[in-house]
């Protein structure tokens, strides 16, 4: 079996093999490999290392039989030339959770939350204001709250950790320039504003932000469980 | 060999590059090129190469394409970037250093006695005091 694209010449021919109904060895092989993936990658991304793994086998264990191995004792040597399942598995999800991001630091986290959750924070203190100053229909009031809330959820829901780190993050760096800034114009913005923006901060939007993002982060492992093909057939 | 097996899980990222340089290998191709360039010295687990070629595959170091065989099977097939060339000559410098300033660590662990006019500095057999002159 030759693969059509061939661009480079020295590549070794791999051995002839017709289609293999699937060896249970090989299957529960794989599927050691895949357990400590399942809610951490992704179905698609799982199922390709696992094509990519079973057509190595599959050629190993060609190799093995052409040179007089019999088949059982072929697959036996290729699995364990291949090495112990669950360490190949946590060692591909180290390699996919360093990809992913998954070793932000918590300051790289804080960053991140400052960095896309705090202008949410902002619009939704925008329109508070507004409202305060300028009293308007009850949906300005809920959109100046829902804004910031969808903000921490999703800010949850993208991260791999730090997700609380990365919401409070991005809720106290709002507060603290709100606050500062009522104390800066105490004649524009009304004597105990800063106070009351600070005290409101801390105890309710901060912790808020954070159980909506540590929400987020939740939502997103369960989706990532649900996401495999016998769930379905269950449904 | 525990050591061997430590020398050889720090390289692999290496040894897969140069193997790539020479062209686009499956999985199984660039295992057994390993094993031919270093004339069956270096072996390791062959499952993970994949979380080596997945990591430099991140890095933007190597190119994975599936590409379908003649029987309708998808394989995929890893190539070199220009940056990885990069990074492999960068790899490559490096461990010649390293390897030279290893070996001629090593080589002077072999060295014969000091010369005789340097007995004040001889040290003794467990590097401390010099110790008795030796019987002739």
């Amino acid at each position: 079996m030759q693969i059509q694209q061939e661009s480079s010449p020295h590549a070794p021919a791999l051995p002839s093999c017709g289609e293999r109904s699937p060896e249970p060895l090989i299957e529960d092989y794989l599927d050691h490999v895949g357990a400590p993936l399942v809610g951490r990658v992704p179905y698609a991304r799982r199922q390709r290392l696992r094509s990519e793994l079973a057509e190595h086998l599959d050629a190993l264990i060609e190799a093995r039989e052409e040179l007089g191995e019999p088949h059982a004792e072929a697959v036996q040597q290729a699995l364990r030339q291949f090495g112990d399942p669950a360490a190949l598995g946590r060692q591909w999800l180290r390699e996919w959770d360093g990809a992913q991001g998954s070793r932000e630091t918590m300051w790289e986290a804080a960053r991140r939350g400052m960095r896309y959750f705090a202008p949410a924070g902002l619009i939704g203190l925008a329109v508070m204001s507004l409202i305060h100053n300028s009293p308007g229909p009850f949906g300005l009031s809920l959109v100046g709250v829902i804004i910031p809330a969808v903000a921490a959820f999703i800010t949850g829901f993208r991260s791999r950790r730090w997700a609380m780190v990365a919401a409070g993050a991005g809720a106290g760096s709002v507060t603290l320039l709100s606050a500062l800034l009522a104390l800066s114009f105490p004649q524009e913005t009304g004597e105990g504003t800063f106070a009351a923006l600070a005290i409101v901060g801390l105890f309710l939007w901060v912790p808020v932000s954070c159980i909506l993002s540590e929400l987020g982060a939740l939502t997103r492992r369960r989706v990532l469980r649900r996401a495999q093909p016998w769930r379905a057939r269950q449904a | 060999m525990d050591t061997e097996r430590e020398l050889l899980k720090g390289n692999t990222p290496t040894l897969v590059l140069a193997v790539l340089r020479d062209g686009p290998l499956h999985g199984y191709g660039i295992a057994r090129e390993i094993e031919r360039r270093s004339d069956s010295t270096l072996k390791f687990k062959e499952g993970t190469l994949y979380p080596t070629l997945h990591g430099l595959e991140q890095q933007g170091l190597i190119l994975g394409e599936w590409l379908r065989t003649d029987k309708g099977r998808e394989r995929r097939v890893y190539s070199l970037t220009p940056a990885g060339l990069t990074e492999l000559e960068q790899r490559t410098q490096v461990w010649e250093r390293f390897a030279s300033a290893i070996h001629r660590v090593l080589a002077g662990a072999g060295e014969s006695d000091p010369a005789p006019e340097d007995h004040a500095h001889r040290r003794g057999p467990l590097g401390g005091l010099p110790g008795p002159e030796p019987a002739m």
